[in-house]
C-alpha cells in the first residue's frame, strides 16, 4: 500500500511538473508557428461577437488567410481586455478604438498605423475617402482608423403615438414640425402634452408656425402616457455625455477642436451650458415612468426605478412620449415592443440657445433641427504587429469595406449604419433609416464630448448633476449658473 | 509514512511553491517595481523600464489625491463597523445554534447560503432591496414603519457605509458562524460544569470560559473579516459604484486607471502597494495581538 502510494505520488508530481512545463513551452511554439499566418483581431463590440466571428470566417474562406477574433463580453468595458491582449504573445493586428479619447494611449505606445502613409495605395484611397468630420485624427493630417459605423441619438418618438394624439393624417406634418420647431415651441408642445395627459381636450397648438389640434378623447395608446420624457436618472451618461454634447456643439465643431480647446472657447461655453441646465431641468421634471409620472427627487436616481432598462421599458410600453437614446437601443426596445421599435424615429434634442451663443457658424434653428451623428468605433492597425500581419490586416479592412460586404455584415449582421452608405444599400431598422435622413439633409451635429478631458462629461459633470441636482425638486437661476461654472472649472482643471 | 514525507518533502511542496511564485510572488514584485515607473498598462512612457523610473512621484501623487485619502478613511471606517458587526452576528448565531436541539443543520445551511453568492450578484440584489424594498415598501411613509434613515441608503456617504455593512454581514456571518461553532464545540463541557459549581452565571461563564477559549477562532475570524473588508470591491461596484463618495480603496485603485488617458497604471500600482502595506500591517498586528490572548488548558 505504502509502496503503491509512493509510486502514485511520484507519478502525480512528475505529471504535474510535465504539464506545467509543456503548457509554458507550447504557447511559445504556437507563437512561432502562427505569428506569420494568423490574423488576430480584437473586437470591442461584444454585442456582435458571433456575427464578427462569422465575418472573419468568411474572410478566411475567401482569402485563405487564417483569422482569430477576440470579442469582449456584451456591455463589458473593452479597454482592459485590449491591454491584456496587447501584452499577450499574440497581440491583435487589428483592434478597435472608441474615438479620440483612446487615441493618445495607443499613439504614445507606438501601436497605431497612420493609414494616410501606408504603402498600399488602395488603403490610402479608402482612408482619404473618409469624410473629414469622421476621421480619427488629432492634428487634421493623420488618419488612424476606418470607421466601424455611425451612431446617432435624439428624442425617439413612436410615430403612432403622435397619430393618436392628433388625427392620423397629421402625423407626418406634426413630426416634421417638431423636427423644425424652436426650443420654445417644443416646450409649449411638451406643456400641452402634459396638460393633455391630465385632462384631454381638443386644444390647438402651434408647431413650427402651423396649428394642430389634439384629439378630444384619449385612445388606448395615449391612455398609457403618464409623462413626456422617459428619463434614466441613474444613468449619468445620458445627460452627462449625450445631452451635454449638444451644448458643446455650440462652440466645438468636432472632438478634435474640443481636445484643443482654448481658454476663450471654454469661457464661451458658459451660456450654452446654462441653456443645457435649463433643458435638463425641464426634461427631468416632466418624466414619465413605469410606476406613473415621476417627480424629481431621490427616487429619480434610483437605478431600480430609473435605470437604462426602465427608461427603455417606459418608452416601449408607451408611458412616456420621448426617450433620449441612440439607435443602439433599437434591439432593447424591440425586445419589449417590436411595434414601437419599428415605428420609432428621431427628433432633435433642443436647447434654449441663441445664434449669439454659437461659435461654429451654425444658427440656433439649424442646431435645434439636427441630431448628433458620429463614429463610435474605429478599426486600427497595430504598428507593432509583424509586417505580414499588418499587410493581412490591410487586406481584411479593404475586403470588409467592399459595398457587398458592408451590406452583408455592417448593415445586416451588425444592424449598424455604415459610415459611407450608398444608394444601393438597404438599412434594416427605423432608427437607422431616421439617421440616414438626417445625414442626407446634412442636419447633423458631431461628438465634441469625445474630445473633452477623460471622464469629464459623465463621471464629473454627470455625477455632480445626479448627486446634487436631480435629487432637488426645484432648480433656480443660480443653479443653472453653478452647473455651468462647475463644468467649465473642472474642464480647465482636468486638462 | 513520515519518512516518506521527509524524503520527498521538497518535491511535494514544489507545485505549491511554483504556483505561489508565479501567480502571487512574481506579479507582486513586478507590481512593486512598476509603482516606481511611468507604466501605462502596455508600455512605459518615456522609453524602457529603466528609463521610465520616476522615483517616489507616483506615491506623492497618490497621497496628494483627495479621493485616495478619502477612500482610505472610508475603507477604515467601513472595516471597523463591518468587523464588529460580522463578529457579533456570527458569534450570536453560533451561540444560538448551540442552544437549539432541532433543525440545527437547516439553520446552518440557511445562514451559510448567502456566502455562495458572488459579490456582483449580491450587490445588485441588495441594490434592489435598498432601493425598492427598503425605500418604497418597508420604510416609506406609506410602508410598514417610516424610518427615513433606512430609505435611499445608496444615496448618502454615511448611509451607504451602513448599507455595505448590512450586505456584508448578511453574506459573511454564516461562514464565520461555522468557524465559531467548531471553536465552541472544542471547549470541554466540564469547564462549564466547574464554573457552574463555582456559582458562575451565563454572562460570567461567557466572559471567563467561552471567550478566552474561543480566542483561536476569534483570531481566524478577525483576520478573515479584516482582510475581506479592506479588499471589498465587487459589492462596492454593484451597490453604489462609488457614487456619493463611496469608493472603497479597491474601487479607487480600479478607477484611477480610468480617470486619465493614457491610463496612469504607475499611480494605481503605487496605491495598490500602499493598500497592501496597510492591510498587511493591520492583519499582522491583529494576529499577534489576538494570539497573545489565546490560552492553553
Amino acid at each position: 500500500m505504502n509502496h503503491n502510494f509512493r509510486r502514485f505520488a511520484a507519478l502525480l508530481m512528475i505529471s504535474m511538473i510535465a504539464v506545467f512545463a509543456v503548457a509554458c513551452t507550447a504557447q511559445d511554439g504556437d507563437l512561432n508557428n502562427a505569428q506569420n499566418q494568423t490574423l488576430y483581431l480584437f473586437n470591442s463590440k461584444g454585442e456582435n461577437a458571433e456575427a464578427f466571428k462569422k465575418m472573419c470566417e468568411d474572410f478566411t474562406k475567401e482569402t485563405g488567410i487564417p483569422t482569430s477574433a477576440f470579442s469582449v463580453g456584451a456591455g463589458q468595458d473593452a479597454q482592459e481586455p485590449l491591454r491584456t491582449q496587447m501584452n499577450s504573445v499574440n497581440p491583435p493586428a487589428i483592434f478597435s478604438l472608441q474615438g479620440l479619447k483612446e487615441l493618445p494611449e495607443w499613439k504614445e505606445s507606438g501601436r497605431i498605423v497612420d493609414l494616410s502613409s501606408v504603402e498600399n495605395e488602395e488603403m490610402r484611397k479608402l482612408a482619404d475617402a473618409i469624410p473629414e468630420s469622421m476621421r480619427l485624427s488629432d492634428d487634421g493630417k493623420s488618419n488612424y482608423g476606418i470607421p466601424f459605423n455611425v451612431e446617432g441619438y435624439g428624442y425617439m418618438v413612436d410615430q403612432r403615438m403622435i397619430a393618436d394624439l392628433f388625427s392620423g393624417e397629421q402625423q407626418e406634418a406634426v413630426i416634421e414640425g417638431l423636427k423644425q420647431a424652436s426650443y420654445e415651441e417644443f416646450i409649449a408642445f411638451c406643456d400641452a402634452v402634459t396638460q393633455y395627459i391630465e385632462t384631454p381636450a381638443a386644444k390647438t397648438i402651434e408647431i413650427n408656425g402651423k396649428p394642430y389640434t389634439f384629439t378630444a378623447q384619449k385612445t388606448e395608446r395615449t391612455k398609457k402616457l403618464n409623462g413626456v420624457f422617459a428619463f434614466a436618472g441613474s444613468e449619468k451618461w445620458t445627460y452627462g455625455d449625450h445631452l451635454i454634447n449638444v451644448a458643446l456643439n455650440t462652440v466645438f465643431l468636432d472632438a478634435r477642436s474640443a481636445q484643443n480647446a482654448t481658454e476663450a472657447q471654454l469661457e464661451s461655453l458658459r451660456q450654452p451650458l446654462v441653456a443645457y441646465a435649463k433643458a435638463l431641468d425641464y426634461v427631468s421634471s416632466h418624466a414619465g415612468g413605469i410606476k406613473g409620472s415621476a417627480k424629481r427627487g431621490n427616487d429619480l436616481i434610483n437605478a431600480a426605478n430609473f435605470g437604462y432598462d426602465q427608461s427603455v421599458q417606459s418608452f416601449a410600453d408607451g408611458n412616456a412620449l420621448f426617450l433620449q437614446q441612440g439607435n443602439w437601443a433599437y434591439a432593447n426596445i424591440e425586445k419589449v415592443s417590436k411595434d414601437v421599435a419599428e415605428n420609432a424615429v428621431f427628433l432633435p434634442i433642443k436647447l434654449p440657445i441663441t445664434d449669439a451663443m454659437i461659435k461654429t457658424g451654425k444658427t440656433a434653428k439649424e442646431m435645434n433641427s439636427s441630431i448628433p451623428v458620429y463614429v463610435p468605433n474605429y478599426y486600427v492597425i497595430n504598428a507593432k504587429a509583424p509586417k505580414e500581419a499588418q499587410e493581412n490586416a490591410i487586406r481584411f479592412l479593404l475586403w470588409m469595406q467592399k459595398p457587398e460586404n458592408v451590406q452583408k455584415y455592417v448593415i445586416e449582421a451588425f444592424h449598424s449604419v455604415p459610415y459611407m452608405a450608398d444608394e444601393g444599400m438597404k438599412l434594416d431598422d427605423s432608427l437607422s433609416v431616421s439617421i440616414m435622413e438626417y445625414l442626407e439633409e446634412g442636419k447633423t451635429l458631431s461628438a465634441p464630448y469625445h474630445g473633452a478631458p477623460n471622464i469629464w462629461s459623465s463621471e464629473v459633470v454627470g455625477k455632480e448633476l445626479m448627486e446634487k441636482y436631480l435629487t432637488k425638486s426645484e432648480w433656480t437661476e443660480d443653479d443653472y449658473h453653478s452647473i455651468a461654472d462647475f463644468a467649465i472649472t473642472r474642464w480647465k482643471n482636468m486638462r | 509514512m513520515e519518512r516518506y514525507y521527509k524524503k520527498w518533502f521538497y518535491l511535494l511542496v514544489l507545485p505549491a511553491v511554483l504556483l505561489f511564485v508565479f501567480v502571487i510572488g512574481l506579479p507582486f514584485v513586478i507590481g512593486t517595481i512598476y509603482s516606481f515607473t511611468s507604466w501605462r498598462g502596455t508600455y512605459f512612457a518615456g522609453g524602457t523600464l529603466s528609463e521610465s523610473f520616476v522615483g517616489l512621484e507616483n506615491y506623492i501623487q497618490a497621497f496628494s489625491d483627495e479621493q485616495f485619502i478619502h477612500s482610505m478613511i472610508y475603507t477604515t471606517a467601513y472595516t471597523l463597523v463591518a468587523v464588529v458587526a460580522i463578529n457579533i452576528v456570527a458569534l450570536s448565531f453560533a451561540l444560538m445554534l448551540g442552544r437549539i436541539k432541532r433543525g440545527v443543520g437547516l439553520y446552518r445551511t440557511v445562514f451559510f447560503l448567502p456566502n455562495m453568492l458572488g459579490g456582483l450578484a449580491m450587490g445588485f440584489i441588495w441594490q434592489f432591496i435598498f432601493q425598492v424594498v427598503y425605500t418604497d415598501l418597508l420604510f416609506s411613509p406609506d410602508g410598514l414603519f417610516h424610518v427615513e434613515f433606512l430609505r435611499f441608503m445608496t444615496q448618502d456617504t454615511t448611509k451607504a457605509l451602513f448599507a455595505l455593512v448590512i450586505m456584508t454581514v448578511w453574506q459573511s456571518a454564516g461562514y464565520m458562524m461555522l468557524i465559531y461553532i467548531s471553536g465552541l464545540n472544542s471547549i470541554p463541557g466540564e469547564l462549564y460544569e466547574a464554573a457552574e459549581i463555582d456559582g458562575a452565571g451565563p454572562i460570567r461563564k461567557f466572559f471567563t470560559v467561552t471567550l478566552p477559549l474561543l480566542m483561536p477562532s476569534i483570531t481566524i475570524v478577525l483576520f478573515l473579516t479584516l482582510a475581506n473588508s479592506f479588499k471589498l470591491l465587487d459589492q462596492n461596484i454593484a451597490l453604489t459604484n462609488g457614487d456619493f463618495n463611496t469608493r472603497l480603496m479597491a474601487l479607487q485603485i480600479l478607477r484611477t486607471i480610468q480617470d486619465k488617458t493614457p491610463p496612469n497604471y504607475g499611480v494605481a500600482q503605487a496605491q495598490a502597494v500602499v493598500f497592501f502595506v496597510i492591510v498587511a500591517v493591520i492583519s499582522l498586528f491583529q494576529v499577534s495581538l489576538t494570539r497573545r490572548k489565546e490560552v492553553e488548558y
